[in-house]
C-alpha cells in the first residue's frame, strides 16, 4: 500500500520532493557530506546528472503501480508447480527461469508496454526539476510541446510534435506486439 | 543425514535473511522521499538546509501547515482543485454510465462501429489534442475558466468502456422481467443497472478523481489568472524556480495536496485493485 502513495498522489507534488532532495544541501547532498565526506554533483544543473535525476523521480513514480502489476501476477503462479519443481531437483534460479518467468511474461509485457509508453509522456518530472535545461539536454517532446505552443505561440509547431509522438508510440508499440510472440506465453 | 539437514536449514535462513535485507533497503529507499518531505515540512526555515542530515529540527514546527495558506492563496488553490475534481468526476460518472448503458443494451444502427471508433480515441495521448482542445476553448470563450478545466476531458472512452464490460456481464432476463413488469430503458437503468454496477462506479469515480487532482499540462495552458482559478498542482509549481523558495512551507503544501486522493483510495480500497491493472494510470 505505502508503495502506491506516488502512483495516486499529484504528479507535481511528487516532483516537488524530488526537487528539494537533489537540491545542493537536500538530503543527498548532506547525506554524502557527512558519510562520505564528499559533495554530491548539482544534479539538476549538470547536463550529465540532469536526466538521470528525471529518471530516477519517475521510476519512484511509476514504482507503485508495476508493483502492483508484478505482484497481481506472483500471486497466480501455483505453489504446487513450484514444488514439484523442487522436488524434481530445481534450485531457485531455474524454478524462477523455467516456472515462474514463463508464467508471468504477459505481465512483464504489459508492464513494459505501459511505462515505455507512459515514459514518452514525461512533463511534470522536466518541467519541475530543471525546465528541460541545462540547455535542452532534459527536454521531452511534451515539453517541447509546450513551449513551442505556448512560450513561443507557433501553435502549428506544437500540434506537429504531438503527432510525431503519436506516430512514435503507435510505433514502438506495434513493435512490442510484433516481438511478444517470440516470448510472450499465454497459455500456460 | 542430520547435519546436512541442518545445513539446508541454515542455508534457508540465510537466504530469507539476505532476502528480507534486501526488501528492507528497497523500502527505506522508497519510502525515504515520503519520509524526508514530512521531516522538512515541520522544520523551521532556516533548518531545512543543514550540513547533516536530521530528521527532526530544533522544534516541530506545525505551524508550517497554516503558513502555507498565508504564504500562497493556497486555500483557494484547495478549494479550486476540490471544485474541478467533484465536478469532473460527477461529470464523468454519469455521461459513461449512461454511454455505457446505451452501448450495451440498448439497439440502433451502427452501434458498435461507433463504439470501435469512440474506443480508438483511447489511443491518441493527450498531447495530441492539446493544440486544437485549446483553440476550441477560444472559439468558445472559455480560456482561464472552470469550463474548460472540467468539460474537455470529461467525455473520455476510458469510462464508457469499463462501464460497458461490467453492464454486459449483468444477465439480461433481469431486465427483461422489469419490462415485462412495464419499466422503461431508463428506469431499468437507474434502478436495476446502476445499482448492480456501484463497485465498477467506484474505480471510476477513484481513478478520475486522482487524474483531475492531478492534472497539471492542461491547467498550465488553459489558466492564465493562477491566484484565482489555479488548482493545487498550478500553485505548487509556481513557487519552484523563485529566489528563496520557502521549502518547509513548499513540502507542507505538497504534502496537504497528496492527502485527499490518498484517503479516497483507502477508503475504496476494496474495490481498486483489479481495475487498477486494466488502465495505465501509473507511471504517469
Amino acid at each position: 500500500m505505502l508503495f502506491f502513495i506516488p502512483v495516486m498522489t499529484p504528479m507535481v507534488a511528487n516532483v516537488m520532493v524530488w526537487r528539494l532532495l537533489f537540491q545542493p544541501g537536500g538530503l543527498i547532498d548532506s547525506g554524502m557530506q557527512t558519510w562520505f565526506g564528499i559533495d554530491a554533483p548539482n544534479f539538476l544543473g549538470s547536463s550529465s546528472w540532469a536526466m538521470p535525476a528525471i529518471v530516477a523521480t519517475s521510476i519512484w513514480q511509476g514504482f507503485g503501480y508495476n508493483f502492483l502489476v508484478f505482484s497481481a501476477a506472483l500471486d497466480q503462479v501455483p505453489q504446487s508447480q513450484l514444488e514439484s519443481a523442487q522436488l524434481d531437483g530445481a534450485g531457485g534460479l531455474q524454478r524462477f527461469r523455467y516456472v515462474v518467468w514463463p508464467m508471468i511474461t504477459p505481465s512483464i509485457f504489459f508492464a513494459t508496454t505501459m511505462t515505455l509508453i507512459t515514459s514518452f509522456q514525461v512533463f511534470a518530472q522536466p518541467f519541475i526539476l530543471t525546465q528541460g535545461g541545462p540547455g535542452v539536454s532534459t527536454q521531452t517532446i511534451v515539453m517541447y510541446v509546450y513551449n513551442q505552443g505556448w512560450q513561443f505561440l507557433s501553435m502549428g509547431l506544437a500540434s506537429a510534435a504531438g503527432w510525431v509522438l503519436f506516430v512514435i508510440i503507435m510505433g514502438i508499440t506495434a513493435i512490442q506486439f510484433a516481438g511478444q510472440r517470440k516470448w510472450v506465453n499465454y497459455d500456460v | 543425514m542430520t547435519s546436512e539437514a541442518s545445513a539446508g536449514v541454515t542455508g534457508r535462513r540465510v537466504r530469507s535473511g539476505v532476502s528480507h535485507l534486501l526488501l528492507i533497503i528497497v523500502a527505506i529507499l522508497f519510502l525515504g522521499p515520503l519520509i524526508y518531505a514530512v521531516s522538512t515540512s515541520l522544520k523551521p526555515a532556516d533548518e531545512v538546509f543543514t550540513p547533516a542530515p536530521h530528521l527532526f529540527g530544533s522544534e516541530i514546527r506545525w505551524q508550517n501547515y497554516a503558513d502555507a495558506f498565508t504564504f500562497a492563496p493556497f486555500g483557494r488553490y484547495l478549494l479550486n482543485s476540490l471544485f474541478v475534481a467533484i465536478a469532473g468526476t460527477f461529470v464523468v460518472v454519469v455521461a459513461s454510465s449512461m454511454s455505457a448503458y446505451a452501448f450495451a443494451r440498448l439497439r440502433f444502427r451502427g452501434r458498435e462501429q461507433l463504439f470501435v471508433l469512440f474506443l480508438g480515441t483511447l489511443m491518441v495521448p493527450q498531447e495530441v489534442l492539446i493544440v486544437p482542445m485549446y483553440w476550441l476553448m477560444q472559439s468558445l470563450g472559455w480560456v482561464d475558466s472552470y469550463w474548460a478545466l472540467i468539460l474537455p476531458w470529461a467525455f473520455t472512452a476510458f469510462g464508457t468502456f469499463l462501464l460497458r464490460q461490467f453492464f454486459l456481464t449483468v444477465p439480461a432476463e433481469l431486465e427483461e422481467a422489469a419490462r415485462v413488469d412495464g419499466c422503461g430503458p431508463f428506469r431499468s437503468f437507474l434502478r436495476i443497472m446502476l445499482p448492480l454496477a456501484r463497485p465498477a462506479i467506484a474505480v471510476l469515480t477513484v481513478f478520475t478523481f486522482i487524474s483531475f487532482w492531478g492534472s497539471f499540462l492542461w491547467p498550465l495552458v488553459i489558466i492564465n489568472s493562477v491566484a484565482d482559478k489555479g488548482t493545487v498542482p498550478l500553485g505548487l509549481a509556481q513557487f519552484v524556480g523563485q529566489q528563496g523558495t520557502q521549502w518547509n512551507l513548499m513540502m507542507a503544501a505538497s504534502i496537504m495536496a497528496m492527502i485527499p486522493t490518498v484517503l479516497l483510495v483507502v477508503l475504496l480500497q476494496k474495490h481498486l485493485v483489479r481495475g487498477l491493472l486494466v488502465t495505465g494510470l501509473g507511471g504517469r
